[in-house]
């Protein structure tokens, strides 16, 4: 798993971080059971404090995608299908959203956007 | 999360200068940086913690026990490497480490090995201390420091005069040490700089007084350098801003909390960019008046 922080992003370190472990488990990068490395080792490794890593680990954990025993470490933990396809559609969401204000931006209609989708959507398959 | 050290309202005036009304706490598994320009009171404080010399009033407690009444269990627990090295140069490093090791009852020599060994083959039982480099004799003194199975490091101003490349291989010992969860570290540095990429939160002095003790994420994210043309400062809610600067060519600031900014910042074209400690620190003496 390759976590990738950037200094210019808007997004604090802490949603940088969970969205790319989420991202890993998503895509199978990080596989169910996986042991993640320590809140210290992480830090360290990312050069941000504990505190964002804790920050990290226990919403991330709250959520459902990881579970942490106590003397064992932490854990990507077994997802149910329903969650993988809501948080997609949610990885999906946010995208479309960025769109949409592009659109508002650019004086794109509703109806062009999805138009365009649909062309696009097709050309695809 | 529990409680390595935990500091209330300490004073201690000397001369001219006084330490005033100081409270924190330092949770444990964290490293803390303790930062402020020379006189802001770093070392004073220090030296108050671990009871060198006497606070005027306050309470300070290491492990929820008070120094006053447990001052040598704690000391046996705490490591400590002053500013400048306190150890005697015309000894040899042979009879330096008997000295601190018969002081600790706790001594440790696997952990000092662990630290020290692998560079010890290069000295004989008579090289003396004053013929180490800075930063050797910075490594010999943290070693010295974690080898009574210490749990909190103290390190006062250990960077000073130390290029990148030596400061790096020092962070590289304190990241090793600070793995185990029980160990924690206070390490005090005139800008911050040099230890932003370890700390996890840190503590500001200015003057005697505590400005903030932020986490070091939320301090460097809640604090952006914002620019824009000198004409937008209008709509910018400006009482943000702990540093303002205006000049010719448009206006640079660092406001205090980057989620009231972030609203106006896309509207109206404003550039943001992450600062540094050693900006941010300033920008608080600024506003302070204690800097031009």
């Amino acid at each position: 798993m390759d976590i990738i922080l950037s200094n210019s992003s808007d997004q604090p370190f802490y949603q940088q971080i969970k969205s790319q472990i989420k991202q890993a488990i998503l895509r199978g990068t990080l596989r169910e059971g996986e042991l993640l490395p320590s809140i210290r080792n992480l830090a360290n490794e990312l050069q941000v404090s504990v505190l964002t890593i804790r920050r990290v680990y226990s919403e991330l954990e709250s959520e459902g995608f990881i579970s942490s025993h106590t003397g064992r470490g932490t854990f990507v933990s077994t997802i149910d299908s329903e969650l993988i396809r809501e948080s997609m559609r949610h990885l999906v969401e946010q995208d479309l959203q960025k769109v949409i204000q592009d659109a508002k931006a650019y004086d794109i209609s509703q109806a062009e956007i999805i138009d365009m989708i649909r062309v696009l959507f097709e050309e695809d398959l | 999360m529990s409680t390595v050290l935990t500091v209330k309202q300490l004073q201690k005036s000397f001369g001219s200068f006084e330490l005033h009304d100081i409270s924190f706490d330092i949770p444990k598994g964290c490293i803390t940086g303790l930062i402020g320009v020379d006189g802001s009171g770093k070392s004073t404080l220090i030296k108050c913690l671990i009871s060198l010399i006497r606070r005027d009033s306050g309470q300070v407690e290491f492990w929820g026990m008070s120094i006053d009444d447990a001052e040598q269990e704690i000391k046996n627990r705490v490591g400590l490497v002053m500013e400048g090295n306190n150890f005697y140069d015309n000894l040899t490093l042979h009879e330096t480490k008997e000295l601190i090791e018969n002081a600790y009852p706790n001594w440790n020599e696997m952990i000092f090995q662990k630290y020290w060994g692998c560079r010890d083959y290069h000295y004989s039982s008579r090289t003396l201390l004053s013929s180490l480099s800075q930063k050797e004799k910075l490594i010999f003194s943290i070693s010295l420091a974690l080898a009574h199975n210490t749990d909190l490091l103290i390190l006062d101003e250990p960077f000073c005069g130390f290029d990148p490349v030596d400061c790096s291989e020092i962070l590289v010992m304190l990241r090793e040490y600070i793995q185990d969860e029980n160990h924690s570290i206070l390490i005090s540095s005139p800008s911050g700089m040099e230890i932003s990429s370890i700390v996890d939160s840190f503590i500001m002095l200015d003057d005697g007084e505590l400005v903030f003790h932020m986490d070091k994420d939320h301090l460097l994210e809640s604090h952006m350098l914002i620019k824009g043309a000198t004409s937008l400062l209008g709509n910018i809610p400006v009482s943000e801003f702990i540093k303002l600067d205006i000049g010719n060519y448009g206006f640079t600031g660092i406001c205090n909390d980057y989620n009231k900014i972030k609203p106006y910042c896309a509207d109206l074209d404003l550039t943001v960019e992450r600062t540094n400690i050693a900006d941010i620190m300033m920008a608080y003496m600024w506003r302070r008046g204690n800097v031009i």
